[in-house]
């Protein structure tokens, strides 16, 4: 071996199949504590804990061994005194003198191992506490769900006179009732669909639908409260016959998010309005209106899980769980589609859906 | 499921012209392709069938299910499924390392279906315990995952497809740059529990088939201590003495792994 290659600043060793050390340099035994000639010659489980030899037989030699070579691979080295010193590895085969041998450089990486082994354990905490939320909000959505049904239910027997005739101010009493009970339905259908979201549970099946149907079937659901807040909602500017492939009832559940925000946001007598056209193999639904808008660093903010603008208004009716515009971007990304927003302050918000083009009927 | 399910699914790869089938079984770590300089050599006489786990190699990742694959009864259940889809009867069953194991499993459910176990590097349990040398202790094995989860942190594909010559055999060399030893990191670390924290040692006492042991030397993986516990156990088996050293002498020293498993099927 040169003195060069002795003194280099890493480790090499040469190995042969049945795992003998054939060369070491002064390097690679100083690092572990041992003179060259206590390690040539020796099988390279002497310089490999227990668990590293598992992984050296199972994974590192037939790499070398099949593959030529083997990168970027961490693996710890034990020293002569016992200890562990995490190394990264490279190594390559080559032929010499009729025998195959496999060269392996060792880098020491202490601080690296350390930040790791932190990187690790975060990881491994952050994956647990999100399986367990992801268990408590499903739990937990199913279980309100069932109270809230029966509230509803027996709202509306009241209501309807089951159990005798009720006053006008009673009435008024149960319409609140029930259209608070109303808000906490959709509030708990985020979370649940949140919940699939996360769990990476959602299923979209998927078809050409026509978009001027869709978004038709989401003004009906909306109208009335556009008509209460005295809005004007045009539908005009969606092109004739143009379709999407997308997942029916995802669709309209993503036009209902941006419909229901649209309406929650736009003051009394405001606009707001839905086009739709094809842009080359992409599809482009916006809604648009006319409301106080969004300030340019929030934009992104908006789609993240339980962020949403209302959150320090003083109007009850502005505030929600802040999932509708997170679960609406993942139902279009699981569409292989996307939602985007865009504003100018003062002068209304533009939501943008990007869904694959599937043609005109 | 149907066949062609279950052919794909462990990427099942028939070859040879022979009638009887020799079944090979990949061990942790790598997939199908550690039998390449192996299973050729019985191609002339024997049905070869090879094939991947669930979760290694060319196998179809969407069939993986935690729970099935947390024990090597679903390793096993495998195994069966690839012999029944195929009708293979009368099964050689070769299994490297883990693969051993999951061949008794399997040969213990049907035993009508095998004749013999051919197994390379095993051990049915790789823990220490009271009077059994396993090799290992819980630690140890604690340090491999370690070693495994490092290993996926920032280069997760180190494992995965990657283009590159095969300098030692040319020929082999084109096929090999599709894939090699490709494996999904958490179902690793699962299958590596699943191996590593196993006791077979029940299901090897008095087992009743013709086995074969091949045991290298200074196997850091399978001791010789374990070999010869199995072969003490297994009344109807033979331990082989290998000289090649190490725990893959299928890949390090395949002359001599072809010519002792060619010995226990013809015996001059």
């Amino acid at each position: 071996m040169d003195s060069t290659l002795n003194t280099v600043p890493c480790g090499f060793v040469s190995i042969a199949d049945d795992g003998t050390m054939k060369a070491v340099n002064v390097t690679l035994a100083e690092m572990l504590g041992y003179r060259r000639s206590e390690l040539e010659g020796w099988h390279v489980q002497k310089i490999l804990p227990p668990g590293g030899r598992i992984f050296y037989q199972t994974h590192v030699f037939p790499l070398l061994k099949l593959h030529s070579r083997a990168d970027e691979i961490y693996i710890a080295l034990r020293a002569s005194d016992g200890s562990d010193i995490p190394v990264l590895m490279n190594g390559a085969r080559r032929e010499s003198d009729g025998e195959w041998l496999n060269d392996c450089v060792f880098v020491k990486m202490i601080q690296r191992h350390e930040f790791e082994d932190q990187l690790l354990q975060a990881r491994r905490l952050a994956e647990e506490a999100n399986a367990a939320k992801a268990r408590f909000l499903s739990m937990m959505s199913h279980d309100l769900r069932t109270p809230l049904t029966g509230v509803m239910g027996h709202a509306a027997l009241l209501a309807g006179g089951a159990f005798g005739a009720v006053t006008a101010e009673q009435v008024e009493s149960l319409d609140r009732i029930k259209e608070a009970s109303h808000e906490l339905l959709r509030m708990i259908n985020d979370i649940l669909g949140f919940a699939q979201v996360e769990s990476r549970t959602i299923t979209v099946s998927l078809e050409p639908v026509d978009v001027r149907q869709s978004v038709e079937r989401a003004e009906r659901l909306v109208r009335p409260r556009v008509d209460e807040r005295g809005l004007t909602l045009s539908t005009d500017g969606i092109a004739a016959g143009l379709t999407v492939l997308a997942d029916r009832d995802r669709l309209q559940q993503i036009l209902l998010n941006l419909l229901t925000n649209a309406i929650k946001f736009t003051p009394r007598g405001g606009r707001i309005s839905v086009e739709a056209d094809d842009a080359g193999e992409r599809t482009v639904i916006r809604v648009a209106d006319s409301g106080e808008g969004i300030p340019e660093d929030q934009l992104e903010a908006i789609f993240q899980p339980f962020v949403q603008l209302g959150e320090q208004s003083a109007d009850s009716s502005k505030r929600g769980v802040g999932l509708g515009l997170a679960i609406s971007r993942e139902l279009a990304r699981a569409m292989a589609g996307d939602v985007s927003a865009a504003s100018t302050s003062g002068a209304g918000s533009v939501f943008t859906i990007t869904l694959p083009y599937a043609g005109r009927t | 499921m149907a066949m062609t399910d279950i052919i794909s699914r462990n990427n099942v790869r028939i070859s040879g012209s022979g009638t009887q089938p020799m079944l090979f079984a990949h061990g942790f770590g790598c997939d199908q392709n550690m039998w390449r300089f192996v299973a050729p050599a019985f191609e002339h006489h024997y049905r070869v069938v090879l094939f991947d786990y669930v979760g290694s190699g060319k196998s179809d990742l969407s069939a993986y299910d935690r729970e099935r694959y947390s024990t090597l009864d679903g390793y096993a259940s495998d195994v069966l499924e690839i012999c029944e889809v195929l009708d293979l009867q009368d099964v050689i069953f070769v299994g490297h390392s883990v693969s051993s194991m999951i061949g008794v499993l399997a040969a213990k459910r049907e035993p009508a279906r095998f004749s013999r176990l051919i197994m390379v590097g095993p051990s049915p349990r790789y823990i220490n315990d009271d009077g059994y040398t396993g090799g290992f202790e819980r630690a140890d094995i604690e340090g491999l995952l370690d070693l495994m989860d490092k290993n996926y942190i920032g280069w997760a594909s180190f494992l995965a497809p990657v283009v590159m010559k095969n300098a030692d055999r040319p020929e082999l060399g084109q096929e090999l740059e599709e894939s090699f030893c490709s494996t999904d990191p958490k179902i690793a670390r699962a299958f590596a529990e699943a191996t590593f924290f196993a006791d077979n040692r029940a299901d090897v006492v008095g087992l009743e088939m013709p086995s074969l042991i091949m045991q290298c030397a200074e196997d850091a993986i399978a001791p010789v201590e374990v070999g010869q516990y199995l072969s003490r156990v297994i009344p109807s088996s033979t331990l082989r003495m290998m000289k090649a050293t190490g725990h893959c002498p299928h890949v390090s020293h395949p002359e001599e792994t072809v010519q002792a498993i060619k010995e226990y099927l013809s015996p001059q």
